[in-house]
C-alpha cells in the first residue's frame, strides 16, 4: 500500500543557516488495514516523513509509493489529520468536517449529510454549528479526525494528533482511533513520540533514529485486536513499552 | 486559533453593552458644555450650536457643500480600498515586492500626508480632483500596510492544510487567504475610512475650493465659532456613519 | 514593514529606489509643469538647502514646537491613559470622547484652538499635543489592560502595596506599548506640526515649504518636503529600535 525505499531528504538552508539532513535513507512499508506507528525522538523528521507521503514536501532521493505509484502530490487516497488540528477558525463544525468536499465539487446538502453522520459518529453531537474555538482541544480533533474521514481516503496520516492533549482525553482519543479503525479497516500511519501511543495502537512500531532519521527497528506488537482495554497490564504490553523506551533512550543520550 | 475571536468589533468600538454609558456621557457632556459656555463669553453654548446647526441645515450652503464633499470622499475612497487592497494582497504574497517597496512605503508613511499636497498639486491643480487626491492619498497607504500584514501573518498551516485536501491555488486563495486575512483588512478598511475623512476635510480645508472643509476654514477665518462647531458635529457624524456603513460593507463584500 | 536581512533583499531595496529615481527623473522631464521637478534638479535643490543658513533655521523653529507639545502631550496622555486603564469603571464615561477624538479630524479643531489661544509658540505647541495626546491616552490605557493579571496575582499574593504592584509589575508590563504609545503620538505631533503650519501660521519647516510654494521654485518644494520624509521616518526608525532595545529588557511579548 505504502512503500518508502531509501528516502532521502535535506532542509535547504535559507541563506545563513547551513542545509540540514532530516531523512537519512528511510525503508518503511505498509500493507492494506495495517496500523503502523512510527515512533521517533522529538525532531527527528518523522512529520517530515509523513508530509512527503501526504504530497506536501518533495524528497530528494529514493522511491516513496503509493499503491505502487509515486507520490506525486496531495491524493484523494490520503487524508492528514494535524498535531495542531488546522481547523478553519470562521467555519462551523459542519463546514470544517465538509472542507475536503467542499473542495470538491459536493453538493452542499450532500455534504451536510456526510458531515452529520460522522459528527455523530465521533461524538460531537449537539455541536455542529460550533466554532472550534468554542470547543476544547480534545474536540477540535475530533473534528480534524472526521474531516479527514469525510473525504473517505483509503489512508489516514495521523502527525502526532494527539500531542497538544492532556492525558485524559488523549486516551478517549485514543480509543476512538482504534475503534474507527477497527470498523473501517483503512491503513493508518500514526506519527508520534509517544512510546506508550505507539504501542498501544499499532500493530507494527517502526522506531526512527534521532536526525538524520533512519529505521532502528521495526518490531510486530502481536498484541490482539480489538485491544482488550485492559491492555494496560498486559505483560506484551509492558514488555514491548520497555524495550522501546531502552532504545530511545540509547539513541538519544548519544 | 484565536485570530477570528473579537473580529467582529470594529477597533476601538466600545462594547454594545456600554450603549447607554456612552449616551449618558456624551449627554452629560453637553450639559456642562452648555453650563459652562452659559457662564462664560467665549465658547458658544451647545444649545446655540445645534441651532445653527439646524439654520445651515435649512439654507443652501451645507447640503450642497456637504454633497460635494461626499462624492469627493466616496471616490477617494473606493479607488483607494480597491487600489490598496490589491497591492497590499501582492506585497503579501510576493517577498520580491515587498522587499523593493517596503523601505519606501515606510518611509512616504511615516511623514504625515498633508506634506504631499504639493506634489498633489502638481499632479491635478487646483481642483476637485486634487481634493479627491487628498482623500486617497490619507486612505491608500494604511490599507496597503494592514492588508500585507493580514496576508503575511496567515496561518501557514492552514494552506499545508487546504492543499493536503486537494485545494487548487484558486480555493486556497479564496477558501483559505481571504478569510483568514479577513479581520485585519476589517480593521485596515475602517482606519481607512477614519483616515479617508480626516482627508476629506484637511483637503478642503487646504485647497479652500468646495466642500464642509472649505466652509469650516471660510467661518474659523471668521471667528465665527458657533458655526464651525456645528460644522465640526457635522464632521463627526460622518465619520461614524462612514465607519458603521464600511464595516456593514466590507462584511458582506468579504464573506461573499 | 520591519526591515528584514539577508543581501537579496538589499539588493532589492536599491533596486527599487533606483526604479523611483528614475521614474521620477524620466516624469520630471518629460512633463511641462512648472510643479513638477525632476529628480536631479530636486537633488541640486536639497543639497543647496542643506548648504544653506534657512532650512536649518526653520528645522529649529518647527522642531522647538513639536518636543514642546510632545512633551506636553506625553506628560498629560500618559498618567491620563494609565488611570483609565487602571480603574476600568469610570473609564467607560471617558470612552465616547475618546474614540470621538480619535475619529474626528484633529486638523478641523485647530481654527477653534487658534481662535481662542492665539498664533504664538504656546499655541502651536497646544495644536502639536491635541494631535498626540489622543492616541497615547488609547494606547497607554491598552498597555495597563493587557497586563497578565496571573503576574497581579502573584504580587499580591507576596504582599505587594499598590505602590508596589505599579513600580513592580503594571509599569515594566506596560513598558513595551508605552513605547508604541509615544512612538504614534510623536507621529501624529509631527502631523500636528505640519497641519499648524502649513495651513494656519507659516512659520517654520511649514512656511519655508509655502514660501517657496509661492516663488513656483518646485524644486526647493520637493525638496523640503523630502526633509520632513527624512526627519519622520528617522523618528519612527529610531523609536522602533528604543521598542526592541527595551522590550528585551521589559517583559517578553511577542
Amino acid at each position: 500500500m505504502i512503500s518508502i525505499v531509501g528516502c532521502r531528504k535535506t532542509h535547504r538552508g535559507d541563506g545563513r543557516q547551513p542545509p540540514v539532513p532530516v531523512l537519512d535513507g528511510v525503508d518503511l512499508e505498509v500493507r492494506p488495514h495495517e496500523f503502523v506507528a512510527v515512533l521517533g525522538p522529538s525532531g527527528c523528521g518523522k512529520t517530515t516523513l509523513l508530509r512527503i507521503l501526504a504530497g506536501l514536501e518533495g524528497w530528494d532521493s529514493g522511491e516513496v509509493r503509493v499503491h505502487g505509484r509515486p507520490v506525486s502530490g496531495p491524493g484523494t487516497d490520503r487524508a492528514l489529520v494535524f498535531q495542531d488540528f488546522a481547523l478553519l477558525p470562521w467555519a462551523t463544525v459542519t463546514d470544517n468536517i465538509a472542507f475536503g468536499l467542499e473542495l470538491r465539487g459536493v453538493a452542499r446538502a450532500e455534504r451536510t449529510a456526510v458531515a452529520n453522520r460522522l459528527i455523530d459518529r465521533v461524538g460531537l453531537n449537539g455541536f455542529a454549528r460550533h466554532y472550534p474555538h468554542q470547543l476544547s482541544g480534545g474536540m477540535q480533533q475530533r473534528v480534524g479526525l472526521a474531516r479527514a474521514l469525510a473525504v473517505e481516503p483509503e489512508i489516514l496520516l495521523l502527525d502526532e494528533p494527539f500531542g497538544s492533549l492532556d492525558s485524559l482525553t488523549r486516551r478517549g482519543l485514543q480509543e476512538d482511533v482504534l475503534r474507527l479503525h477497527h470498523e473501517t479497516r483503512k491503513t493508518v500511519l500514526l506519527v508520534t513520540h509517544s512510546v506508550d501511543e505507539a504501542a498501544r495502537l499499532g500493530d507494527r512500531v517502526v522506531l526512527l533514529g534521532p536526525r538524520p532519521a533512519r529505521v532502528i527497528e521495526t518490531i510486530e506488537t502481536g498484541l490482539p485486536r480489538p485491544r482488550p482495554d485492559d491492555i494496560g497490564s498486559d505483560r506484551r504490553f509492558v514488555a514491548l513499552k520497555e524495550h522501546l523506551w531502552n532504545r530511545l533512550k540509547a539513541l538519544t543520550s548519544r | 486559533m484565536e485570530s477570528s475571536q473579537g473580529a467582529d468589533q470594529p477597533l476601538g468600538a466600545a462594547a454594545p453593552a456600554d450603549w447607554r454609558t456612552s449616551l449618558t456621557a456624551l449627554a452629560a457632556g453637553a450639559v456642562v458644555w452648555e453650563l459652562t459656555a452659559r457662564l462664560s463669553v467665549a465658547l458658544p453654548p451647545f444649545s446655540v450650536v445645534v441651532g445653527t446647526l439646524i439654520e445651515l441645515l435649512r439654507g443652501d450652503v451645507l447640503l450642497p457643500a456637504l454633497a460635494t464633499s461626499l462624492a469627493s470622499l466616496a471616490v477617494g475612497f473606493s479607488c483607494a480600498a480597491a487600489a490598496g487592497l490589491t497591492l497590499g494582497l501582492v506585497l503579501g504574497r510576493s517577498r520580491t515586492a515587498e522587499h523593493l517597496s517596503d523601505v519606501y512605503l515606510d518611509a512616504v508613511m511615516s511623514a504625515p500626508t498633508l506634506i504631499y499636497v504639493p506634489f498633489l498639486f502638481a499632479l491635478f491643480g487646483v481642483s476637485r480632483a486634487s481634493q479627491v487626491a487628498v482623500v486617497f492619498a490619507y486612505a491608500f497607504f494604511i490599507i496597503v500596510t494592514t492588508t500585507s500584514a493580514a496576508v503575511k501573518q496567515m496561518d501557514r498551516r492552514l494552506i499545508d492544510m487546504a492543499r493536503a485536501f486537494g485545494a487548487t491555488d484558486r480555493q486556497i486563495l479564496w477558501r483559505v487567504a481571504l478569510p483568514a486575512a479577513r479581520p485585519m483588512v476589517l480593521i485596515g478598511l475602517s482606519l481607512g475610512v477614519t483616515r479617508a475623512v480626516k482627508g476629506m476635510v484637511v483637503g478642503e480645508m487646504v485647497i479652500a475650493l468646495s466642500g464642509v472643509g472649505a466652509l469650516l476654514r471660510a467661518s474659523a477665518a471668521r471667528f465665527d465659532l458657533a458655526q464651525t462647531l456645528a460644522l465640526l458635529l457635522v464632521v463627526v457624524i460622518v465619520s461614524a456613519a462612514c465607519n458603521l456603513l464600511v464595516g456593514r460593507a466590507g462584511r458582506a463584500l468579504i464573506d461573499r | 514593514m520591519s526591515a528584514g536581512a539577508g543581501p537579496r533583499a538589499a539588493v532589492l531595496r536599491l533596486a527599487g529606489g533606483l526604479v523611483i529615481a528614475v521614474a521620477w527623473e524620466v516624469a520630471g522631464r518629460a512633463s511641462t509643469s512648472l510643479l513638477l521637478p525632476s529628480f536631479l534638479e530636486t537633488m541640486r535643490a536639497l543639497a543647496a538647502l542643506l548648504t544653506g543658513g534657512a532650512l536649518w533655521r526653520a528645522l529649529w523653529a518647527s522642531n522647538q514646537t513639536l518636543i514642546a507639545g510632545f512633551a506636553a502631550a506625553t506628560a498629560l496622555g500618559i498618567p491620563l491613559g494609565l488611570a483609565l486603564g487602571r480603574w476600568p469603571n469610570p473609564a467607560r464615561w471617558a470612552d465616547p470622547y475618546l474614540n470621538l477624538l480619535l475619529v474626528v479630524p484633529t486638523t478641523a479643531l485647530v481654527p477653534i484652538l487658534l481662535i481662542v489661544g492665539g498664533a504664538g509658540f504656546a499655541a502651536r505647541a497646544a495644536v502639536v499635543a491635541s494631535f498626540a495626546v489622543p492616541v497615547i491616552v488609547q494606547c497607554a490605557r491598552a498597555a495597563v489592560r493587557q497586563v497578565d493579571p496571573r503576574l497581579l496575582d502573584a504580587a499580591r499574593a507576596f504582599g505587594a502595596t499598590p505602590a508596589q504592584q505599579w513600580r513592580t509589575v503594571r509599569l515594566p508590563a506596560a513598558l513595551p506599548s508605552l513605547l508604541v504609545a509615544a512612538r504614534l503620538g510623536l507621529a501624529r505631533a509631527v502631523e500636528g506640526m505640519v497641519v499648524v503650519e502649513l495651513l494656519l501660521v507659516a512659520v517654520g519647516i511649514g512656511g519655508l515649504l509655502l514660501d517657496f510654494q509661492g516663488r513656483f521654485d518646485a524644486p526647493s518644494v520637493y525638496a523640503v518636503m523630502l526633509v520632513v520624509m527624512a526627519e519622520a521616518a528617522t523618528l519612527t526608525v529610531a523609536g522602533r529600535a528604543l521598542e526592541r532595545r527595551l522590550s528585551h529588557v521589559a517583559v517578553d511579548r511577542d
